[in-house]
């Protein structure tokens, strides 16, 4: 098992730059997820520590080792790509044993691993099977086996359940969380979902344009997005953001949203005092107070009943906004209502730069600042 | 009227009856030529040259020996003096107050085929399948534009170069070797190979070598253990259509070659006999010209169809 180190890791297509300037730890052990829509440069990434492409400058160390010009073979890691790419012409078993064929492991010892990783991942009443006949979750298992067997230093998984129908896919995250917590390897994981990533992955590095934005444990992902994009792309639905405006008022610092007659909003608190000019205020769906007696008057749009809770869209001057209620909540499309924010779970954004101005009161403080996007 | 449902793509029984005719007509109407050819190398020269033409014959073996057997006639007196005959083909020969004389070039020009045909086959596949390969996977500077240059040295007819070529070939003394028309061959038949190949190949997912060299091996190790074997019907079509090509190539053979490396094509037409053409002979040496290529698509078939259709139905 090993740590994967990232430093100023850059690659450029011609003009189109995928990666820019990147600098990621992925300690040993972790469960690290690279979260991204796509053509972010999540795969880029992936693809560039397992050495399939090759950097265009920067370092990529593995436990201190410099890896970043020495082909795929030498790096000692295993990738498990989307598509599975299991070799159709051999069954179960060959395909697992491909990668110790491929060192030349004798064959003897080559049956042994093969069936001590078919028996921790359950399949070894399929090892004399064909390919073709495996069913999605069985095949994602057999190249989940193919990566295992030759027990690399770190396991790069490329959107592994991307193809997979939502109810294999909800099963084998707890599967392949599971088996993480058996064998302990690091692992990178590539997804667009973020469902996928928040549910199993021990940090999160969200990514856009090629750009790390924020790296972190789940949890401080949802509560505290450092950046609008973050806050947008995390959580479901997403956060929401409001355009507002910051005065410097005699009687105190005022927000107030863009829209027309709206109310002052009770401000999170900044070290610095309320800058002056546009913010955007961003509140989680379930930090939304809807009731009658809320300042923002608002109507109801929609209301969708999800059994624990219900989401109600909402349709107010600042613009629309999806609030997370109770399953009891009496409102029905079509009510007027009102809609409160509590300064104490808001962020403020920076609208020109992008980036979150004070962190949410009562979340956890964070564990380590590296892995950043800026240091 | 218990029909089980049919989809509507799939086509009825009368349909099908109309399409099987047609098939049989049309491959009656192909093959005529083709049965006239074998029918005619058993044929004796007077039977060939028949009118109206003989559907029914006393075969002879007579074409064939003559295909690989100079003879020459002689008087009654002598033919009288001479022992009796030790072959068949002595007798056969015999018979017509000839004796052999010695083997005709016939074999020789068999072997050039042979040579030069499956040289240039294996040259083309070899080449075409890594310039595939390379197109398919790297990021070649140019590569569309590389990809219809290599195309248009289709788009002239062969005669347009004939000239250039008789003068390069001479300068460069390749003029009537072996290596001369293999180079020749190769050439031409790379554009198509390079096409075909790269189609095929663009078809593999490269997870495929992605996965193998992640696994320990090289990207050439990858290419041979895991993109080859793959890739085995677009070579199998491209080696087909290669062989077929300079196998029948006539007009350039006929430009380029003469004593020493001329092949089976340019050499057949010339086979002369008594009086002119000896039919009988033409069409033995056209019916053993024909064997390989039968024989090696015979073999091949099911990757020729992957070949026609480009890939695109699996």
């Amino acid at each position: 098992m090993a740590e994967i180190e990232l430093t100023h890791l850059h690659k450029a297509f011609d003009e189109f730059v995928a990666v820019r300037d990147t600098n990621l730890t992925i300690h040993e052990g972790e469960f690290f997820a690279l979260l991204g829509p796509s053509g972010c440069g999540k795969t880029t990434t992936l693809r560039m520590i397992a050495g399939l492409e090759q950097p265009t400058s920067g370092s990529i160390r593995l436990d201190g080792e410099e890896v970043a010009r020495i082909r795929p073979a030498r790096r000692d890691i295993a990738f498990v790509f989307q598509l599975f790419a299991l070799y159709p012409h051999l069954n179960v078993q060959d395909n697992i044993a491909y990668p110790l064929r491929s060192r030349g492991v004798p064959a003897g010892e080559r049956r042994e691993q093969v069936a001590e990783v078919a028996r921790i991942l359950r399949i070894e009443h399929l090892l004399r099977s064909r390919i073709s006949q495996l069913a999605g979750g069985d095949r994602q298992r057999v190249a989940l086996a193919r990566a295992m067997v030759r027990r690399p230093r770190a396991f790069l998984m490329d959107e592994p359940l991307g193809t997979l129908d939502a109810e294999m896919r909800a099963a084998m995250r707890d599967e392949l969380r599971g088996l993480h917590d058996r064998i302990r390897a690091t692992t990178v994981y590539v997804t667009h979902d973020q469902m996928e990533a928040m549910s199993m992955a021990d940090r999160i590095a969200v990514m856009n344009g090629g750009d790390v934005l924020q790296a972190a444990p789940p949890m401080e992902l949802y509560l505290n997005p450092a950046t609008l994009f973050v806050a947008g792309f995390v959580g479901s639905p997403p956060m929401n953001l409001l355009e507002a405006e910051g005065h410097r008022e005699a009687g105190g610092d005022v927000l107030r949203l863009r829209a027309e007659g709206t109310p002052a909003v009770a401000a999170p608190s900044l070290p610095g005092g309320l800058p002056a000019g546009p913010l955007v205020l961003g509140v989680r769906p379930e930090h939304l107070r809807v009731g009658p007696e809320a300042s923002l008057p608002a109507t109801v749009y929609g209301a969708e009943y999800l059994g624990s809770h219900r989401i109600l869209t909402l349709d107010s001057p600042a613009g629309r906004l999806r609030a997370r209620v109770s399953k009891d909540h009496p409102a029905q499309a079509g009510d007027r209502t009102g809609i409160g924010v509590d300064p104490r779970q808001a962020i403020l954004f920076d609208p020109s730069t992008g980036s979150a101005l004070n962190r949410m009161a009562g979340a956890p403080p964070l564990p380590d600042a590296e892995g950043g996007p800026h240091g | 009227m218990s029909d089980t449902a049919r989809s509507i793509v799939e086509p009825g029984k009368r349909a099908k009856r109309v399409a099987g005719l047609v098939v049989a007509a049309y491959a009656l109407v192909t093959l005529i030529p083709i049965l006239w050819i074998v029918g005619t190398s058993f044929k004796s020269p007077n039977d060939a040259i028949a009118y109206p033409p003989k559907v029914f014959f006393e075969p002879t073996l007579e074409g064939y020996v003559n295909v690989f057997t100079t003879r020459s006639r002689q008087s009654p007196e002598y033919m009288e003096s001479l022992p009796p005959p030790e072959t068949w083909y002595d007798k056969l020969v015999r018979q017509r107050n000839m004796v052999i004389t010695g083997p005709s070039r016939f074999g020789d020009r068999y072997l050039n085929s042979l040579i030069i045909g499956f040289g240039s086959t294996f040259l083309t596949v070899v080449l075409g399948v890594l310039a595939a390969y390379a197109f398919s996977r790297f990021r070649v500077p140019l590569r569309d534009d590389l990809m219809f240059f290599i195309l248009s040295t289709r788009m002239f007819p062969p005669v347009a170069v004939a000239i250039p070529l008789f003068l390069m070939y001479r300068e460069l003394g390749l003029s009537d070797t072996h290596l001369g028309m293999i180079i020749l061959y190769t050439a031409v038949n790379l554009s198509l190979a390079v096409w075909l190949l790269k189609g095929f190949i663009d078809e593999i997912p490269r997870e495929y070598e992605e996965a193998a060299m992640v696994d320990g091996y090289t990207r050439f190790q990858a290419f041979r253990k895991v993109v080859l074997p793959q890739a085995k019907a677009g070579i199998a079509a491209t080696a087909i259509f290669s062989l077929i090509f300079s196998w029948n190539e006539y007009n350039f053979a006929v430009l380029l070659t003469s004593g020493n490396a001329q092949t089976a094509p340019p050499f057949i037409p010339l086979i002369i006999g008594e009086g002119g053409l000896d039919w009988p002979a033409v069409a033995a040496a056209t019916t053993l010209f024909i064997l390989p290529v039968l024989l090696f698509t015979v073999l091949l078939r099911k990757y020729l169809l992957a070949g026609i259709t480009f890939g695109a139905v699996r």
